[in-house]
């Protein structure tokens, strides 16, 4: 049993504290993941909190089939996704809060992924599609294996191996441009 | 940002609340239960029921939201869009790989090809203004005013786009969607469910065959006559314990998803706060299956 999954085992027997575990272990990564789907920090926080305020109220048998992290972080990717198909008409940033937010995520990112090299790839990953972001994000920064990203993703094996090599040919040309060199 | 410590207190306040209203609506529902059956004892025989009236708006009930690109700053880019005849389609299904053949079989007229590939603040009135690459094709089957086609090619090969028209559209009853736009009825190949658990907590999609289509044809045709309304609160009803997820799979290929959810509501994608509202017993019956 992985770390993540006793936390929350201990939650459901009644241990309110497992919750600090669960939390401080996945919030930055997190909301680093969901703000892929909503590109608004503050958004993406309160996304995390409704992730984790499904799993704590509703309390979903987690069947130990994918790493705890995985699963938590499809939910997570499924209250974006929800979020996104019922709300997109509407959302707007006002133009001021922008500067501010990229503050906030610049200082996230600085705390959770901390090497420099690693900051200069993410910046340069958040002007590439969706899908692409979210590919790269789990798998060199979140360290999921390919089957647990297909799993996440809801793509079939092949719809990931076609979506990564497509996602590391544009995050290359990203990083040539930048006069940064692409080895691992 | 919170610290986890924040989030913490936050998320055991927010789970207090909402176990301590979760009692009271139970308690206010059991009430009410109670009272209604003590006075529909006493006056069912004289009761009158006087038909709702529906407030129309020009000549629809309700109408969706405007989608206006200009002001969509940093989510336009999330949203596959194609502005025609000034409307901005938005993005439904997608066919590719082992379904692009499906795909082409409905590519109709070829209408042109998409300006250029914006990402913000696109201009909702420049026409075939698109975020994909492609050309743009009516769709065979389909009314042009909803639905129309992106054809285009990638790295990873073909793919055709459809994009459909909820931008200001004006809807009354189920009808005007299932019927006239999607024409779902009388067109289903095959029927399977999602239940909601499995669309909500795994990460593998298990798909169950709805065999009684006979009583999913009633089930669609109540939702044809039922009305469309525009909810306050999508997070109260999205939030229901028991929901099921319908795909309907037609025989051109498309896919309409539908989601019930506990108290006779009916989202489709696309429509954001507007769902259909059911009073039928169909749907209770329904919604069963899906569990």
């Amino acid at each position: 049993m992985d770390s993540g999954a006793k936390y929350y085992k201990d939650y459901l027997d009644g241990h309110d504290d497992a919750l600090i575990d669960i939390v401080s272990e996945y919030k930055d990564g997190l909301i680093l993941y969901l703000n892929s789907y909503v590109k608004n920090i503050h958004l993406a926080e309160d996304l995390v909190e409704d992730t984790f305020f499904r799993l704590i109220t509703k309390r979903p048998r987690y069947s130990g089939k994918s790493s705890f992290k995985s699963w938590l972080y499809a939910i997570g990717r499924n209250v974006a996704i929800d979020y996104i198909r019922h709300n997109s008409k509407m959302l707007h940033t006002p133009v001021e809060e922008v500067k501010s937010d990229k503050l906030i995520e610049t200082s996230l990112e600085k705390s959770y992924l901390k090497e420099e090299r690693k900051l200069t790839i993410h910046r340069l990953m958040q002007s590439l599609n969706e899908d692409y972001r979210n590919v790269l994000w789990l798998i060199y920064f979140e360290g999921f294996s390919h089957k647990e990203v297909s799993l996440i993703m809801k793509k079939s094996d092949r719809q990931l191996k076609n979506l990564l090599y497509r996602a590391k040919q544009s995050l290359k040309s990203k990083m040539e441009e930048e006069g940064l060199n692409d080895e691992e | 940002m919170k610290s986890s410590e924040e989030m913490v207190k936050s998320l055991l306040n927010r789970r207090d609340i909402y176990f301590k209203e979760r009692r009271k609506k139970r308690q206010v529902i059991l009430s009410v239960g109670v009272i209604t059956l003590i006075i529909s004892i006493g006056i069912f025989s004289t009761m009158y029921k006087s038909p709702k009236e529906v407030i129309k708006l020009g000549n629809y009930a309700i109408y969706t939201d405007d989608i206006d690109l200009s002001k969509s700053d940093g989510m336009s880019d999330m949203l596959g869009f194609l502005v025609y005849h000034e409307h901005v389609y938005t993005a439904s299904l997608k066919f590719s790989g082992s379904t692009l053949k499906e795909g082409k079989a409905l590519l109709g007229y070829h209408i042109g090809k998409t300006k250029e590939i914006l990402s913000e603040y696109a201009d909702s009135q420049q026409e075939l203004a698109s975020l994909y690459d492609g050309e743009v094709y009516k769709i065979k089957g389909y009314d042009e005013e909803f639905r129309l086609g992106i054809y285009g090619t990638d790295e990873d090969g073909e793919w055709i786009q459809l994009l459909d028209n909820y931008d200001g559209i004006g809807l009354n009853t189920g009808a005007d969607l299932i019927t006239k736009r999607l024409h779902i009825l009388g067109n289903i190949e095959r029927v399977t469910y999602r239940t909601h658990d499995n669309w909500n907590y795994e990460t593998e999609a298990i798909y169950h065959e709805f065999k009684d289509l006979d009583k999913f044809n009633t089930f669609l045709e109540v939702l044809s006559q039922s009305s469309f309304i525009k909810v306050d609160s999508l997070e109260d009803i999205y939030e229901r314990d028991v929901q099921g997820h319908i795909y309907i799979r037609l025989e051109d290929g498309t896919t309409t998803e539908l989601r019930l959810i506990e108290g006779g509501y009916v989202t489709i994608p696309g429509l954001g706060p507007i769902m259909i509202k059911m009073n039928d017993d169909i749907f209770a019956e329904t919604l069963k299956l899906c569990q």
